[in-house]
């Protein structure tokens, strides 16, 4: 079993700045494990401007936003594996995790930092009537289709919920081609 | 060319049909009109194994739930798909209520129910500890089960393929005529003669019989709201609990799932239309409300992850509908195929198959194989199994759906097996991948991608479900833009 200081589960903007800050206080010894096959987490997909302006004083887009985190990360050589799921966590602080090369492999951490971001409530969640068909997404999961993708997830589009979110996903589909009828 | 047999429809009966049909010298094709196996009825259910003591006595119901229950776990075990009895419950909250679970008893004994048990309120509480405070005694019955209902519809049809029938998705029938002897069945996809025809339509199997018969049939569809909650919840009661069965049905259950989720429905409501799968507000609000009359803290509303609705082919006097057409020879019924169909899926296939051959008269062929091996699940190996089977093949060390944890690995096997997956859905009833907590939400994109790359499918043209389902149908502008 391989031993590290500190184990950081997800590679977005949280876990990489928490890396970078435990490296710079003196640990060596750090490993992320980020699922997706690049670091940098959701920002990813969240292609639009209004990062940054508190930590970097500047205004970026998500990606850009991200950028900096991660080359932080590699400027001080902080350890990390892509495409690498956990699978469990125990008690006594060992993470098992696998990928495609290693297989699955358990590490023996002193501390765990979980930064996996969040999963989506997805419409059955919230327990909306109605039938189920295609096309009813969560606004990740169409952000993802459109901004990472190239996709369209319809051509006629209706948004439910009209807060940041919904009108930054307004403001997408339109500019991707779409015709949005409602945002409500 | 004239086939032997033309099943209409691929549920659960059709593919059970087609199954003991298999281990005959015969030329079978079973007809779908969806883009894949298990598409109505037999996708939306209860999932439960029925022990078999509701269906009235004498009744051919409880005689194939009776013969279903008892052939499930031999057939499991021969197609390697999740089974278990977990035994079920039905549960009394008031004194008045007690003389009816002794008719259920016996019942459950005239249909030949094993094991069947009535419990005091004590003995019923130290088994299911969440059970509402106000219960004064159960019935138990050990041989209830719960099943994964796709995989036994899948198996059973993958299984009736490798031994030879032939499948046709997106194929549905419109019309029939004779020629002969010879049965003509008109579809939207050409004519196949044949001289059996098997009517395993679900709730559509009184349109197609009343097409060839003057002595007509009506099946209502009934629908039934289900919610399905978090695996968190998947330990609230370990077997299943039912209400005391109404005429309406066997009531709203609470159940773990064999995947280890909680199970709360079916509504029983009787609409007209046969692809009325919409659940409404008030079914689901009535539902929680009778699931919580029987079963105490139940954060039904919290811990959802999804509802759904399934019809069932509720036929007008409640009995399973299955023999040749009197004034249609060659043509089959097995319709009013409801609950406990599901259950009574084995025994079903068996008597129909048993109708044909003795019609047909075929020979039995010596190379039939009647196991199956299952989809891999790495979760049931251990860890130094599991880094075998990823040195093997490293498609199952990259996780596609990390609700559930479904690797690569699993998605391609689901693909690239008989009768494969070909839609979002296809993968996910074969693997589960789009199942959890976030409902696809994560893994659809990437499951999209496999499918497109394995199957050669444009990802615009890809659908969640066959038909005009198409999940992304068209590239963004700025992607247009890039490439021209």
């Amino acid at each position: 079993m391989q031993n590290y200081d500190i184990v950081v589960i997800g590679g977005g903007p949280a876990g990489l700045a928490a890396a970078a800050e435990a490296k710079r206080s003196g640990i060596d010894s750090i490993l992320i494990l980020e699922r997706d096959h690049e670091l940098g987490g959701i920002l990813n997909q969240c292609i639009h401007n209004g990062f940054g302006l508190h930590t970097f004083k500047e205004e970026l887009t998500g990606p850009e936003y991200a950028k900096r985190f991660m080359d932080q990360v590699f400027e001080l050589g902080i350890e990390y594996k892509l495409n690498t799921m956990v699978i469990d966590i125990t008690d006594s602080k060992v993470v098992t995790a696998m990928n495609k090369t290693d297989g699955m492999f358990q590490i023996q951490a002193k501390a765990v930092i979980l930064a996996m971001g969040c999963r989506e409530r997805p419409r059955g969640a919230l327990n909306i009537p109605g039938y189920r068909p295609a096309g009813i997404f969560s606004a990740g999961t169409a952000q993802r289709l459109v901004n990472i993708e190239g996709y369209l997830p319809g051509r006629e589009v209706v948004i439910l919920g009209s807060g940041d979110i919904g009108l930054i996903m307004a403001r997408r589909m339109t500019l991707e081609g779409a015709k949005v009828k409602v945002v409500a | 060319m004239i086939y032997d047999v033309v099943i209409i429809g691929a549920g659960v009966s059709g593919s059970a049909i087609a199954r003991e049909l298999s281990k005959y010298k015969l030329n079978t094709v079973v007809l779908e009109k969806f883009e894949d196996v298990c598409s109505g009825t037999s996708k939306a259910n209860s999932a439960i194994v029925h022990a078999g003591f509701d269906a009235a006595e004498g009744s051919l119901m409880a005689k194939l739930n009776v013969e279903g229950n008892e052939m499930m776990g031999d057939l499991a075990k021969d197609l390697d798909i999740p089974f278990k009895r977990n035994g079920s419950l039905v549960v009394c909250i008031h004194k008045e209520e007690l003389p009816g679970l002794q008719d259920l008893y016996n019942r459950g004994i005239a249909n030949g129910v094993k094991d069947l048990k009535i419990l005091s309120k004590e003995e019923v509480l130290a088994m299911e500890p969440n059970l509402s405070d106000d219960v004064e005694g159960a019935l138990y019955a050990p041989t209830g089960g719960i099943i994964c209902p796709f995989m036994l519809n899948i198996a059973m049809a993958e299984n009736a393929n490798v031994n030879g029938v032939d499948f046709r998705f997106n194929t549905e029938v419109e019309g029939f005529r004779k020629e002969g002897d010879v049965w003509v069945v008109r579809t939207n996809n050409g004519e196949y003669r044949t001289r059996y025809v098997v009517n395993a339509a679900g709730v559509y199997a009184d349109n197609l019989h009343n097409m060839v018969s003057a002595d007509k049939i009506h099946i209502t569809p009934r629908r039934g709201d289900y919610c399905l909650l978090d695996k968190e919840m998947g330990a609230h009661v370990s077997h299943t609990i039912f209400p005391q069965p109404t005429k309406l049905g066997k009531g709203v259950l609470v159940s773990p799932t064999i995947h280890g989720n909680l199970i709360v429905g079916p509504t029983a409501i009787d609409i007209e239309d046969k692809e009325g799968t919409a659940t409404t507000a008030e079914g689901i609000n009535d539902l929680i409300t009778k699931a919580g009359m029987h079963v105490k803290n139940l954060p039904v509303g919290r811990k959802v992850i999804t509802s759904f609705a399934g019809l069932r082919a509720h036929e007008d006097h409640h009995e399973f509908i299955i023999g040749e057409c009197k004034d249609a020879p060659g043509f089959i019924d097995c319709s009013g195929i409801e609950s406990p169909g599901l259950t009574s899926s084995p025994a079903i296939g068996r008597m129909v198959a048993g109708i044909v051959v003795d019609l047909a008269k075929p020979e039995k062929k010596s190379d039939w194989v009647g196991t199956r091996k299952g989809i891999t699940n790495p979760s049931t190996l251990s860890l130094e199994e599991r880094n075998a089977l990823i040195k093997e093949n490293p498609a199952y060390g990259q996780i596609i759906c990390r609700c559930e944890s479904i690797s690569e690995g699993e998605i391609l096997d689901a693909i690239h097996r008989p009768l494969g997956a070909r839609s979002l859905d296809g993968v996910k009833r074969r693997v589960r991948a789009g199942m959890g907590r976030c409902q696809g939400g994560f893994c659809s994109p990437r499951v999209m991608e496999i499918l497109h790359r394995e199957l050669g499918i444009p990802v615009e043209k890809i659908t969640k479900s066959g038909g005009e389902s198409v999940i992304a149908p068209e590239l963004s502008k700025n992607r247009k833009g890039g490439e021209e």
